[in-house]
């Protein structure tokens, strides 16, 4: 699928996010660079509103492909451990990832070929990925 | 001093939001699945999700007037259980 293509189809999935109550109820902050296909989401605790995380998601082939979501460092944009609320990073360093439905390293490496969970955009868009991992995020802290 | 008929209250889910005028003294837990009826989620799934309210999940037992639910509130409607296989 063309960059073009691919662009249209994330903004569609970040405006219907940002445009949910739910980003105002949970605080979200939303990013886009256009060119990387890449959204950062700046994410606080509701009840610990000191603690913030940003999350990249990179949606580069979707729909085709589910968008990689990882956690990354507030100035350098990088994945650190340091960046990642508690109890979410599942796997090594260099497989970091969150095993929940929606994210690229759930269904391409720990749940590859699951039939249970296969990878669907309109079962499972950016809002609802998002909302996952913010309640992993505040449940595990 | 005057009783509220209505509380204006916006219930918002990954499925979408729904924004309109609700009696103060429904349950919860009716609400919420007249809620997730009106956005054609599957109500037999309404105990799968909790009613929450700035990050505070809510008494479903009880009315929004029992809660104190202000006019124009937004409640999320989350999942109880979190999937991380």
């Amino acid at each position: 699928m063309d960059a073009e293509t691919v662009l249209a189809k994330m903004m569609k999935q970040v405006d219907a996010a940002r445009q949910s109550g739910m980003a105002g109820e949970y605080g979200w902050r939303f990013e886009v660079d256009a060119e990387r296909h890449t959204v950062f989401v700046t994410m606080r605790d509701r009840r610990r509103p000191d603690r913030s995380y940003v999350l990249r998601t990179v949606f580069d082939d979707f729909p085709a492909r589910a968008p990689s979501y990882v956690f990354v460092d507030v100035q350098a944009r990088e994945s650190t451990p340091g960046a990642w609320p508690p109890n979410v990073k599942h796997g090594d360093e260099a497989l970091a990832g969150i095993c929940t439905p929606g994210t690229r390293e759930f269904h391409e490496k720990w749940h590859l070929n699951d039939a249970t969970w296969p990878w669907n955009p309109d079962r499972l868009p950016f809002l609802d990925t998002l909302q996952r991992i913010h309640q992993l995020m505040e449940r595990g802290a | 001093m005057s009783v509220a008929t209505k509380v204006h209250v916006t219930f918002s889910t990954t499925a979408g939001d729904l924004e309109d005028d609700f009696p103060p003294n429904q349950p919860l837990h009716a609400l919420k699945r007249e809620v997730m009826a009106r956005l054609k989620l599957d109500v037999s799934k309404a105990d799968e999700f909790v009613v929450v309210l700035q990050g505070n999940p809510l008494d479903e037992t009880k009315t929004l007037g029992e809660l104190n639910i202000p006019d124009n509130a937004v409640l999320t409607i989350e999942r109880r259980e979190l999937i991380k296989i």
